[in-house]
């Protein structure tokens, strides 16, 4: 997994996520997201591009970065879902508490508006 | 009578199988013939429960999970057993997922994702461990 700075929205980290993430691979995540958090970054994308598999265990782990980020007037969108993983955030509920878009390009916009509003 | 065809896994309860026993489960369902959400279905079913069997029946105990999967003309059977301490879904409280966001617990997740994609998830206990049967159908 590889963070790196938007190109499109001022202030914004992107969180490349890979690989199947459960309760094996969800505390890299983790870690990553709070690693990120922790250096003051609060306005977080995570691309789920390369991601084919998500558990309950990856959910919780966004969870808590979501909740932190918040916190801190901030906020974790999501892009780049397959079908099936975002029928997990559906199944779960979690698709009403994530911001999901379906590119980086456009959660990136969604921040750039919410500064404006 | 039909004799479904079985397929069967052993492994270690540890975290770092589970991919393993998802690349298991897909290979079986595909086999099963289930479509691709149906494959989906099963390896997210399988891989919560091996991680509730990890996270509480062995709870960092050392022990073996062994898996049964059972294909049939019309459904794919998963048998999950474990020797570890004894397994009560009544005793999870459902998620609440619909709460105030503050107030939300994640915790049961995982045993509500199993009840969602499988057509029937049953817990047994004796004296030899847990016994998890989920059964999922194949769509016509």
């Amino acid at each position: 997994m590889n963070a790196r700075r938007s190109n499109e929205a001022e202030d914004v980290w992107v969180l490349e996520a890979r690989g199947r993430i459960d309760a094996n691979l969800a505390p890299e995540l983790d870690a990553q997201l709070q690693t990120l958090l922790s250096a003051g970054h609060h306005r977080l994308i995570v691309d789920f591009q390369r991601v084919a598999y998500i558990s309950s265990s990856g959910l919780k782990v966004l969870l808590i970065a979501f909740r932190a980020a918040r916190r801190s007037d901030g906020d974790v969108k999501l892009c780049g879902m397959t079908d099936r993983v975002r029928d997990v955030f559906t199944m779960s509920g979690f698709h009403k508490i994530f911001d999901i878009h379906p590119t980086e390009s456009e959660a990136a916009s969604a921040f750039n508006r919410s500064e404006v509003g | 009578m039909e004799n479904p065809q079985d397929y069967e896994l052993i492994v270690p309860a540890q975290y770092e199988n589970l991919s393993l026993i998802g690349d298991f489960v897909v290979a079986v369902a595909r086999r099963a013939g289930l479509d691709d959400k149906g494959v989906f279905d099963v390896q997210l079913a399988a891989d919560e429960a091996c991680t509730n069997v990890i996270q509480h029946a062995y709870a960092g105990e050392e022990g073996a999970i062994h898996l049964v999967c059972s294909v049939h003309h019309d459904r794919l059977v998963i048998r999950i057993h474990d020797a570890g301490k004894p397994f009560n879904p009544l005793d999870v409280p459902p998620p609440n997922l619909s709460g105030p966001l503050e107030q939300r617990n994640t915790g049961g997740l995982g045993l509500h994702f199993m009840r969602s994609v499988m057509d029937e998830v049953r817990f047994e206990f004796d004296e030899h461990g847990n016994h998890l049967t989920m059964t999922k159908r194949k769509t016509a």
